[in-house]
């Protein structure tokens, strides 16, 4: 029965602590509040249409909502259940573009048996009527961008490394005509208006043009980064976020120094949202790679749960929702809709527990928090 | 639901059973294994039940939305005297919230026990104190970390025992100044099936 005896394990054990402690501290933020956040907690339950899927593109119409996933989707701002949305009268048809120009129309990108179309909905999404695609014709719609009251269609011709991109433009109503912007070898990341120019972005290149049509010159801001998503603010300046955490603003004349957001963090999408209605105070959403958004207001950023989040408390109803997903588009409701809300939709979550659209609601002097739709 | 409380039933039987079955006159050290000089290490698995979470002051109702989840321990003792020993153990566990998330506690503690044995039956007494590791969301958090209870084993061979364990945990996870009303206090049950080796 006797055993062996060893020498002690005491002094391994101790080593094997201390280092234990040590990278312990290292990566602890008691900031942080892990068990009320846990209290606060709020079961999600959505609409099973949007669990583990992709909500690309967002907008409304001051009657409905509508959403870009798979098919466009829409449901009464009011309230109510989300639908496929029938377009001229069929709701057999793939969609993965859609904006909104904020004055009762949605635009959206079809296809149907193959081919491809631009459809232009009116009258609460009851009147839908094909633009000519002109332009377009023959090509491959990619995206739709509406900026300055001019709808833009993205394009591109070929396979392959011979991928070339284009833009064109349409007023709504006419046929979509080319811009001079062609040949592009990467997509665009978006379009901005800064009340005199244009800027779209690509991941690597800015180019200027006062006519929708062009010419379009490039106007890059230094530091050979590569950028993750460019949008027009309400004083019409015009933010470009790169894939390494910064932030340049364009004011009409020429950009900014860099700003940091984040070092080292992939940057995507940026939308301005009001953090009080009628307060004429914004912050920008900046999309933090696969991890929810930072919010930006101009001086610093925070995480969407970090205390003094304008939009997410309490914090868990932004760890429970919106943390660890990618945000592919932030949404505020039109004024015509008479509803403060916020929607954002993300990418897929590779999860059945996930949602791919939560909306935030600004009721009684407060936002609710996320919640899943 | 049900499995989860089958599987907790079964742990806590195993972990009871071998301190009802034994009429053997005891050994006072168990064979010399519980001998000044002697050294151990425990290994135990099993649930990690989610008790309650308070505030500093609780009221009824507060909420405690934790599912019950998995606990892991590994621990080394070395005998100081006959029967009481000192050490360290490594634990992990998990619980997911309603909300989708998991939270994972990772406490590391110095431990004292004191064992004793009948027959083939060895059974500790112990309690631990130490820190622990909070993740929830990718955020961390260290806090104290209190532990107390006990385990009963069946030797198998010389070397090794194998039984259960039972233990509360006390996580008193506290924030100063004006962060103080975020305080809250964590308790969760240990019930887990392991081995012990002696040597």
């Amino acid at each position: 029965m006797k055993l062996q005896r060893r020498n002690s394990l005491f002094p391994i054990m101790a080593a094997l602590a201390l280092f234990a402690m040590m990278a312990a501290f290292y990566s602890c933020d008691n900031t942080f509040h892990v068990f009320d956040d846990i209290q606060t907690e709020v079961k999600q339950v959505g609409t099973d249409i949007f669990k583990n899927a992709t909500v690309k593109a967002l907008g409304d119409d001051g009657t409905n909502y509508y959403a870009a996933m798979a098919k466009a989707w829409y449901r009464p701002i009011a309230g109510g259940d989300w639908k496929v949305l029938p377009i001229a009268g069929d709701a057999d048809y793939e969609s993965y573009s859609l904006v909104s120009d904020g004055s009762g129309a949605v635009y959206a990108v079809l296809t149907k048996s193959g081919s491809p179309a631009i459809y232009k909905g009116t009258a609460a999404g009851t009147t839908w009527t094909p633009l000519t695609l002109g332009s377009l014709d023959g090509l491959y719609l990619d995206e739709l961008y509406f900026s300055n009251a001019t709808l833009f269609a993205l394009a591109h011709s070929g396979t392959g490394n011979a991928i070339k991109y284009s833009l064109h433009h349409s007023d709504g109503t006419a046929a979509f005509a080319t811009t001079t912007l062609t040949n592009l070898a990467t997509p665009l990341i978006g379009i901005g208006h800064d009340g005199v120019n244009y800027l779209v972005a690509t991941s690597t290149k800015v180019y200027k043009a006062v006519a929708k049509t062009g010419p379009w010159t490039e106007d890059t801001p230094p530091g050979d980064k590569i950028f993750g998503g460019i949008a027009a603010d309400h004083a019409n300046d015009i933010h470009l976020s790169t894939q390494d955490g910064y932030l340049y603003t364009w004011d009409g004349a020429a950009w900014s120094a860099v700003k940091t957001i984040k070092a080292k963090q992939i940057l995507g999408m940026l939308a301005e949202v009001e953090t009080t209605p009628g307060s004429a105070v914004y912050r920008l959403l900046v999309a933090h790679a696969n991890n929810g958004y930072y919010e930006y207001d101009g001086v610093a950023a925070i995480e969407g749960d970090d205390s003094g989040t304008a939009f997410g408390p309490p914090t868990s109803a932004y760890t429970t929702t919106i943390y660890g997903k990618t945000v592919l588009a932030v949404h505020s409701s039109s004024v015509a809709s008479g509803v403060d809300e916020i929607l954002i939709g993300l990418a897929s979550q590779g999860s059945s527990t996930g949602y791919a659209l939560y909306s935030n609601k600004y009721v009684s002097g407060a936002w609710s928090g996320w919640s899943a739709e | 639901m049900k499995k989860s409380f089958a599987l907790i039933g079964l742990i806590a039987l195993v972990s009871i059973l071998p301190l009802a079955a034994q009429i053997i006159p005891e050994d006072p050290f168990f064979g010399g294994l519980h001998r000044q000089g002697s050294q151990l290490i425990t290994i135990n698995v099993g649930a990690g039940i989610p008790l309650f979470i308070v505030p500093d002051s609780p009221t009824p109702g507060d909420p405690n939305p934790l599912s019950i989840g998995a606990s892991l321990n590994i621990g080394y003792q070395y005998f100081v005297r006959n029967k009481f020993s000192i050490g360290g153990a490594l634990s992990g566990a998990y619980n997911s919230t309603i909300g989708g998330r998991n939270l994972f506690l990772a406490p590391l503690s110095f431990r004292t026990g004191y064992w004793f044995g009948k027959g083939s039956i060895e059974a500790s007494l112990g309690g631990d104190i130490g820190l622990v590791i909070m993740r929830l969301s990718g955020n961390g958090v260290i806090s104290p970390f209190l532990k107390a209870g006990g385990g009963a084993y069946f030797q198998i061979t010389n070397a090794w025992s194998l039984g259960g364990q039972a233990f509360w945990w006390f996580i008193p996870e506290i924030h100063f100044g004006t962060e103080s009303a975020y305080t809250r206090y964590g308790n969760f049950l240990e019930l887990s099936l392991g081995a012990v080796y002696h040597f």
